[in-house]
């Protein structure tokens, strides 16, 4: 049983509705050796294209799945890629890691280190957790040099297999429009509550379950509930 | 790499006004990215180079201690909201951000806060050319909620025996409290030669570079333009000449 099981079920189901749709398409997946990672910042007058942040719709979630062990690596987009995108687009950013992940607590912390360090030379890439939000700038100069969102979803997928056990990486790119990205937006409330549970349980190390405002998600997830128990004997 | 410098001086020295002339200058010689960052308390950067920020760093500070309160969360995602949360509170004309401190803290210890957001602000920086951080006269603040070293520290200076004298004492505090490697005296509004040479005898710091009294600077202060938009006038090339080529450029002292 995996943490994120029931919430990985309606991933499943807003792409299938999605996939028949039309618009779903996968991007290919290829070595990105020769982009540079840096953390630079990417100024107003030199953008070329925003993703989500103020005024636009955005969602960032991150997921990993200890039921499904396969290998398989992929990109998926639905919506433009930026090289024939507007100015400013919504952007949803859902990636779920493949593994069997004992240290649950630890893998989250070098799993969001690894996707929030991810940051190709020539974009501007800003994650707020709490709000699950994403703001991305694309400098005129990375886009010349033809970057698109296979070049930034390849980066992901190598930097997070680094991370130990991962042994896939799936990431989903959305920039169709607002609705789209707010569709995941329940989904995306669910994994928080999980993962606020989860934090919480790990940095307090506070087991008094009736006045705790995640009771009720611990006795759906039963793996936070095994966590918690865990916790409790090794405390 | 980046060159920081810190600029300070007891209040009425025109520090705030060689600040906004040096984001200025750095801003247009060969179009470097400039990071202008208001550690004064009393705000004058912003409407010195008339950039209206809509959050400060205490704003982003206090959203945090309101969340953490609220809410359990670990220090990667508080770095992560933290470095979303600055950039937001980013102001930007061109190749210009500017980023205001804000009021003091309050209340409470939120040391492990405190440096996460000098870290925030440290790695923010580090994507630009030139970081011009307008300081009060005490460098410990600058320390502690902006940047743990500055590649130099120009104490700024009017013609004044007390404005030397206080330049003097921020001076020794700042050689022991500081990394940095040059602190510079500048000496501001000087009215000719003799006074300058006056102004040498007295001095216990060696004066780095001097800036002519300005009528232009002066109506520009009075009538709260922008210095972004400064002509070029005697008191502009002057900074131009012997601050930013020596501090920049390699060249030596005036």
């Amino acid at each position: 049983m995996g943490l994120f099981d029931k919430v990985l079920v309606e991933l499943g189901q807003y792409l299938a509705l999605k996939q028949a749709g039309g618009g779903l398409r996968e991007l290919s997946v290829e070595s990105q050796d020769a982009w540079p990672l840096k953390n630079s910042p990417v100024l107003k007058e030199e953008t070329a294209v925003q993703l989500g942040g103020k005024g636009n719709a955005s969602l960032f979630m991150m997921l990993w799945d200890s039921n499904n062990s396969g290998a398989a690596n992929r990109i998926s987009l639905l919506g433009p890629d930026v090289q024939s995108a507007t100015p400013t687009l919504p952007l949803g950013l859902v990636i779920v890691v493949k593994g069997d992940f004992e240290e649950a607590y630890e893998a989250y912390r070098e799993l969001r280190s690894a996707a929030y360090g991810t940051q190709p030379l020539g974009l501007s890439i800003r994650i707020r957790p709490d709000r699950s939000q994403i703001w991305c700038r694309i400098s005129e100069t990375a886009m010349q040099e033809g970057f698109s969102l296979s070049t930034y979803g390849t980066l992901l997928v190598e930097r997070l297999k680094k991370v130990e056990p991962v042994q896939g990486v799936e990431v989903l790119f959305v920039t169709r429009s607002k609705e789209d990205v707010a569709e995941l937006g329940p989904i995306s409330a669910k994994a928080q509550t999980i993962i606020e549970a989860m934090v919480k349980m790990y940095e307090e190390m506070n087991f008094e379950c009736e006045t705790c405002d995640y009771n009720d998600i611990c006795e759906e997830v039963v793996e936070l509930k095994a966590m918690r128990e865990s916790l409790r004997e090794s405390g | 790499m980046p060159k920081t410098i810190a600029i300070l001086g007891k209040g009425g020295v025109g520090k705030t006004t060689v600040s906004a002339c040096l984001v200025k200058a750095m801003a247009e010689s060969g179009k470097a990215r400039v990071l202008a960052i208001d550690a004064d308390p009393a705000g004058s950067l912003g409407l010195a180079l008339a950039i209206s920020p809509d959050r400060t760093v205490n704003d982003v500070r206090v959203d945090i201690i309101e969340s953490i309160k609220a809410t359990s969360t670990n220090k990667t995602d508080l770095a992560a909201s933290l470095d979303y949360r600055l950039w937001e509170a980013l102001s930007e004309r061109g190749n210009i951000a500017f980023l205001s401190v804000g009021r003091p803290e309050e209340e409470g210890c939120y040391c492990q806060l405190n440096t996460l957001l000098r870290e925030a602000i440290e790695g923010l920086a580090g994507g630009f050319d030139a970081i011009i951080i307008d300081a009060e006269a005490g460098i410990e603040q600058v320390n502690r909620r902006v940047m743990r070293s500055v590649d130099a520290v120009l104490l700024v200076t009017d013609t004044s025996l007390k404005g030397l004298n206080v330049a003097a004492s921020i001076g020794t505090v700042v050689q022991e409290a500081v990394d940095t490697k040059d602190v510079m005296l500048i000496a501001n509004k000087v009215r000719d030669g003799a006074e300058l040479e006056a102004m040498k005898l007295h001095s216990e710091i060696k004066i780095f570079a001097w800036i002519p009294e300005d009528d232009t600077v002066r109506q520009f202060d009075n009538e709260g333009l922008s210095f972004l938009d400064l002509p070029s006038c005697p008191a502009f090339q002057a900074i131009e000449q012997q601050i930013v080529s020596a501090i920049f450029n390699g060249g030596g002292p005036a």
